[in-house]
């Protein structure tokens, strides 16, 4: 067949380097802060010390990283994780790695920044829950106890332990909301 | 009067561990949204970071926020200064560049590389040799830095930054060996970066393309995937949607003609897709249709992309672009259309210093005008490709003039067939990958 065989791949060029255009970093700092802390801290086992140095160096990779960056949140996440994996690799020379590094997240997916979004609310939410609703919670959720579990464990009846984990989802998720309300 | 009705939380949570599909839920949009919320706060449950009761500061830390902006006050600053005199050095020839960046030690900063990357992407399409005079100058200055100058973070990025962009643009005219030892480079700084995802995904990027080029089309093609992967990862739909092109790309040239053009179609009714990239998956899907013998479709993409590359002022692009248009209508036997159209890309191709698209469209021009049965206008042409080939001093210039000689005298004897035509366009295809190859004839 006459003619080129070359498609136009063009795309392919990259995006001059530089800070992206936007609000002020500043802003963007104090905005996006306490979900970065949260994934290094929470996520990753970062000392709260480390990981302030960390985001500061996540902040001037965004600024270096080229003006076409599409979605701020999902960047500064992933490069949060991919900074604090980096943490833990040069720690190692100096100390043992958590023991479950090897499980911590790697941003598979695009929803990341959301998921994480949704862990450091829940968390904050938490604050707020009694502590019967949040033990609860704690045993039904992540420790995966079924209900009659939790009803041994609460000391009370099958039914009213499936009541208890209803009514403590439904407290949490209106926790959850107001708190995100109140955030937008 | 219909009254919708819909599950309350109540109902909702007590259907959470159900496992029988359930009618209402299946049908109503509404319940199934809610359902999803419940399930994505029953999901976090599960993590461990909710239950870490761990105080961490809630305060902004105003010491990182200045330094923040302090950085951010910096750059803008070094790279308006750049900006100037990034300008006076493009006002100059390019033979002048390296020498004005020589008595100019003040212009060794990272906003000036910065500039210079910007300078030659804006160039890449248009003036490729210019593109790549601006990056080889990148790469040099960014070696000069003053260290103590910059930040880790601020000297890797510009580091892998500048070399990756030399590797483009040393790709993009047919330096495949020279852009595969750029792009290593650019890889071995990434290893000291503490974010070096992002850019690895763009370094795989520009690593595919090369490896597509030189027909390592497999590892092509998962390089392309993992790039398109990273993109996503970072939320970046834009650069994952360009790795996606790109990944069509490679299974067009694996003859996949029909998944490719799958994935050209969708990406080319994407709203999100800026103009470059749907103008490009026009055109490919244009190829796509060109081998799968649907030359009405084909011919009508082909405009279509031909005229947005003519609105965006991509002549590289435009010119490959005609090229595709001439062939079809060589195809279709219209010679006397397509013969005009394969001269101007020529000549295009010789400005813009592409000579692996100006020996493959002289050996197309060719057997138009063999097809055409004007096989006396086969010598005048050859002897024009011959004259750039002898000053183009590169290394497969002596292959090539072996190969346009072969063909003019062919023509000249009057011995000249499509069969000799096709073997020079199989000895021009193979030379980047072989730049020492020499021409050999049928015997």
């Amino acid at each position: 067949m006459l003619g080129p065989n070359v498609q136009e791949t063009a795309p392919a060029s990259q995006d001059a380097v530089g800070p992206p255009q936007g609000p002020d970093i500043g802003a963007l700092y104090e905005e996006h802060r306490d979900l970065l802390l949260h994934i290094a801290c929470r996520k990753f086992r970062v000392p709260e010390q480390d990981a302030e140095s960390l985001m500061q160096e996540v902040f001037v990779a965004y600024m270096e990283s080229g003006s076409a960056v599409t979605n701020t949140r999902g960047w500064l996440v992933g490069a949060m994780c991919n900074a604090s994996r980096y943490y833990w690799r040069t720690q190692a020379k100096t100390e043992s790695l958590p023991d479950n590094i090897s499980q911590q997240c790697d941003p598979a997916t695009n929803g990341l920044a959301e998921q994480f979004a949704t862990s450091l609310t829940l968390q904050k939410a938490m604050r707020y829950l009694q502590p019967r609703c949040r033990e609860t919670l704690y045993l039904h959720y992540f420790e995966g106890r079924s209900a009659s579990d939790v009803a041994r464990e609460m000391d009370t009846t099958n039914r009213y332990a499936e009541k208890l984990i209803h009514n403590c989802l439904k407290r949490v998720r209106e926790i959850y909301f107001s708190i995100t309300a109140v955030r937008r | 009067m219909m009254i919708e009705q819909h599950y309350d939380e109540e109902v909702l949570i007590g259907l959470l561990d159900e496992q029988k599909p359930d009618a209402h839920l299946a049908a109503c949009q509404t319940c199934k949204t809610a359902l999803h919320s419940i399930r994505q706060v029953t999901s976090a449950l599960h993590e461990e970071t909710v239950w870490d009761r761990r105080e961490l500061s809630e305060e902004p830390k105003l010491e990182t926020r200045n330094n923040l902006r302090m950085f951010a006050s910096n750059v803008a600053a070094e790279d308006a200064a750049a900006a100037r005199w990034v300008k006076a050095l493009l006002a100059k020839s390019s033979t002048e560049w390296r020498a004005i960046v020589d008595v100019h030690p003040e212009w060794r900063t990272a906003g000036f590389v910065r500039g210079l990357v910007a300078a030659a992407l804006a160039v890449n399409y248009s003036h490729p040799s210019d593109a790549l005079d601006l990056t080889k100058i990148s790469v040099e200055v960014v070696q000069e830095l003053d260290k103590s100058k910059y930040g880790r973070t601020t000297l890797v990025t510009l580091f892998a930054a500048a070399f990756r962009e030399y590797a483009y643009a040393l790709e993009y005219v047919g330096r495949h060996n020279e852009a595969l030892t750029a792009i290593d480079m650019s890889d071995e700084v990434l290893k000291g970066a503490i974010v070096a995802d992002y850019q690895r995904g763009q370094s795989l990027l520009v690593r595919a393309t090369i490896f597509a080029s030189i027909e390592k089309l497999s590892e092509a093609l998962d390089l392309v995937r993992e790039s398109r992967d990273i993109f996503q990862k970072f939320g970046d739909s834009r650069r994952a949607m360009i790795a996606e092109i790109n990944e069509a790309a490679m299974l067009t040239r694996m003859r996949r003609f029909e998944q490719a053009l799958a994935m050209y179609s969708s990406i080319a009714r994407t709203p999100a897709a800026d103009e470059i990239t749907r103008a490009s998956a026009v055109h490919n899907a244009a190829l796509c249709n060109r081998e799968l013998r649907r030359t009405t479709e084909a011919k009508s993409l082909f405009a279509e992309a031909v005229a947005a590359y003519e609105r965006l002022g991509l002549v590289t692009f435009r010119a490959r672009a005609r090229w595709n248009f001439a062939s079809i209508l060589v195809v279709e036997g219209n010679f006397e259309n397509a013969l005009p159209i394969f001269a101007a890309s020529r000549r295009e191709f010789e400005e813009l210093s592409m000579s692996h698209e100006l020996a493959l469209v002289a050996v197309d021009e060719a057997e138009a005008l063999l097809l055409a049965g004007k096989t006396s206008g086969v010598p005048e042409l050859c002897q024009s490709a011959m004259l750039y080939f002898e000053h183009a001093g590169l290394t497969y210039s002596q292959g090539a003039l072996t190969a346009l000689a072969y063909l003019r005298e062919a023509a000249e004897a009057e011995v000249l067939t499509v069969r000799n035509v096709g073997d020079v366009r199989a000895f021009f295809e193979l030379l980047p990958k072989q730049p020492t190859l020499l021409f050999a004839r049928r015997a």
